[in-house]
C-alpha cells in the first residue's frame, strides 16, 4: 500500500521479492525454481538506468541553459517519448514537439499546462520550473 | 469483502493470472499449460516502431489473448470487457464483481503500481493482475510475479487501469463464470500448438515469427556499422532487457513452452510432442546463452563488430531450431 522505495540492488538482491523461473536440465526434465534475480540481469538494468540517467541529466542542462522547455525534462524523467507524452496529455504530437521550444512554452495558457501536468502527474507549478 | 482466493506464484503475468483464475473454479491447470493452450509463444520485431528510441521487440501475443484463448479452448464461460470510457464506472463494475465473490483479472500499466521497486516502474501497459478483495478503499491484489499478495490504494488502481500511453489498458477486465469439470484436453492442447505453429511459421508479415528472428539477426550484424556506438549499444541493451527482464521473455518463455510440451506429452502419451519438448529445452538453453553473452559484452564494454556477429549467429541458430520444432509440430493432426 505504501510506496515501495527499495531499489532493486539493495543487498545485491532484486528487491525483497523472489521470482520464479522454469529451467531445463540435461536429462530432459523441466522444473521450476524460486530465487532472487541473477547478476546478469542486474548488469543490464544498471546499464539501462545509466543511459536513462544520462539522458535526464542532459535534458536538465538543456532546460537550465534555455535550449529546451521543461516538458523535455519531464518526458525523460517519466521515461516517455514524444508519442507517449502526446497520448498521456491528449495533445497532438506535432503540438507537443512545438512546445519543446522554451519561447513557445512560455506563452502556453493554463489549460494546456494543466493537461501536461495531469499527464505527468505533477502540479502546474512543478511543471513550470524543474528542481 | 475478501474472496478466499489461492494465489500461486508464477513466472509470467497473464498466464499466471489465467491459471490462478481457472484454478479458483476447481480445474487444476498449471501455468505452462495455460500459456501453451492460450498459444502464447510469439516473436515480433518491428524496426520502425520505436519505444524509447529503440526498435520494438515482443515475445508474447497481445494482452488478453492468452486468457481468451485458453478459457475458450477448455470450454469455460467467461466475460471480457475490453473498454470503459468512464473510470468511475469501471471501478464500480470491479467493486460489484468483488461483492459477488468473483475474482477479476484486470489489465494495468506498471507505472502506477506502487508496490514495485522504482526501477521496475516503466510505461509497460500489458501487465495483468487479479483483484480479489476490497476493504476501505484498499484493494487486495494477486500479483502473479510476486510471492505474496499485495495491497494497492483505490486511486492508484484506477490510475493503473487507465494508464495512458501506447496500447493503454482502458480499464480492461475479465472474469470466469464457470469451468467444465472434464474438459477435452487433447483438443485444447492441439488447438494451442497449432496457433503457435501459425504464429511462428505461417504469418505472411516478415517481422513476425521465425522470419522476424532471421530479420533481427541480419539487422543486428549491421548495427555497429550503421549506427553510432552508443546507439547500437542501447539497442542491444533494449533487446536483451526485453528478452530477459521480469523473469519472462525469450529464454524464459521457451522454457515455459517446453514445460507445456512435456506436460502435454505425458498427458496424451504422444512421442512427437515429447521430442519437440526436448528440442525446445535445447533451444531455450541457447537463448539463455545468448542473453548471458550479450550481458557480458555490455558489462565489459567489449562490443565490437565480432561480438555482434557472434550474437547474430546464435540468433540464426535459434531461428533454425525453432523452425525445425514447429515444422515437426505442424504434423500433429487434430
Amino acid at each position: 500500500m505504501e510506496e515501495n522505495s527499495d531499489t532493486i540492488w539493495k543487498d545485491g538482491r532484486f528487491g525483497k521479492s523472489r521470482e520464479i523461473s522454469y529451467y531445463y536440465d540435461q536429462k530432459g526434465q523441466y522444473d521450476k525454481k524460486v530465487e532472487f534475480r541473477e547478476d546478469t540481469v542486474k548488469v543490464l538494468v544498471e546499464q539501462h538506468w545509466d543511459v536513462i540517467n544520462d539522458r535526464i541529466e542532459e535534458a536538465r542542462q538543456k532546460v537550465l541553459t534555455g535550449k529546451a522547455s521543461p516538458i523535455v525534462f519531464y518526458m525523460e524523467k517519466t521515461l516517455a517519448d514524444p508519442i507517449t507524452v502526446s497520448m498521456m496529455s491528449g495533445i497532438s504530437l506535432w503540438r507537443v514537439k512545438w512546445h519543446f521550444k522554451p519561447s513557445v512554452f512560455k506563452r502556453l495558457n493554463e489549460k494546456t499546462l494543466k493537461k501536461y501536468a495531469d499527464g505527468f502527474n505533477i502540479s502546474v507549478e512543478q511543471l513550470k520550473k524543474i528542481q | 469483502m475478501i474472496i478466499d482466493f489461492k494465489h500461486n506464484h508464477s513466472g509470467h503475468c497473464e498466464s499466471g493470472a489465467t491459471s490462478n483464475l481457472i484454478r479458483h473454479y476447481g480445474l487444476e491447470i498449471s501455468e505452462p499449460m495455460a500459456f501453451g493452450i492460450g498459444g502464447g509463444l510469439f516473436f515480433c520485431y518491428f524496426p520502425f516502431i520505436k519505444a524509447q528510441e529503440a526498435p520494438m521487440f515482443a515475445f508474447r501475443t497481445l494482452a488478453g489473448k492468452i486468457f481468451r484463448h485458453a478459457t475458450e479452448r477448455i470450454g469455460a464461460d467467461t466475460v471480457m470487457i475490453k473498454k470503459f470510457k468512464d473510470p468511475v464506472k469501471a471501478m464500480a463494475e470491479l467493486d460489484r464483481n468483488i461483492e459477488n465473490g468473483i475474482p477479476t483479472g484486470v489489465q494495468v500499466g506498471t507505472f502506477h503500481l506502487k508496490y514495485f521497486p522504482p526501477e521496475y516502474r516503466l510505461h509497460f501497459n500489458f501487465h495483468n493482475v487479479v483483484v480479489f478483495g476490497r476493504e476501505n478503499g484498499v484493494y487486495h491484489i494477486g500479483e502473479p510475479v510476486r510471492e505474496k499478495t499485495q495491497l494497492l490504494l483505490r486511486e492508484d488502481l484506477q490510475k493503473a487501469r487507465f494508464a495512458r500511453g501506447m496500447f493503454g489498458p482502458n480499464g480492461k477486465m475479465y472474469y470466469i463464470r464457470s469451468v467444465p469439470k472434464q474438459p477435452d484436453m487433447q483438443k485444447a492442447i492441439y488447438l494451442g500448438i497449432h496457433e503457435a505453429v501459425r504464429n511462428m511459421l505461417k504469418n505472411p508479415v516478415p517481422f513476425i515469427g521465425v522470419k522476424g528472428l532471421r530479420k533481427l539477426a541480419k539487422d543486428m550484424k549491421k548495427w555497429p556499422v550503421k549506427l553510432p556506438e552508443d546507439k547500437a549499444r542501447f539497442y542491444l541493451i533494449q533487446f536483451v532487457r526485453s528478452a530477459e527482464e521480469f523473469g519472462t521473455g525469450g529464454a524464459a518463455f521457451r522454457y515455459m513452452y517446453g514445460a507445456f510440451l512435456k506436460e502435454s506429452a505425458e498427458l496424451l502419451k504422444n512421442d512427437l510432442i515429447l521430442k519437440a519438448s526436448t528440442q525446445m529445452g535445447e533451444i531455450a538453453t541457447l537463448w539463455r546463452d545468448l542473453a548471458y553473452r550479450s550481458s557480458r559484452f555490455i558489462k565489459n564494454r567489449e562490443e565490437s563488430h565480432e561480438s555482434y556477429t557472434i550474437l547474430s549467429e546464435i540468433l540464426q541458430e535459434c531461428a533454425a531450431g525453432e523452425e525445425r520444432i514447429f515444422k515437426g509440430l505442424a504434423k500433429l493432426n487434430a
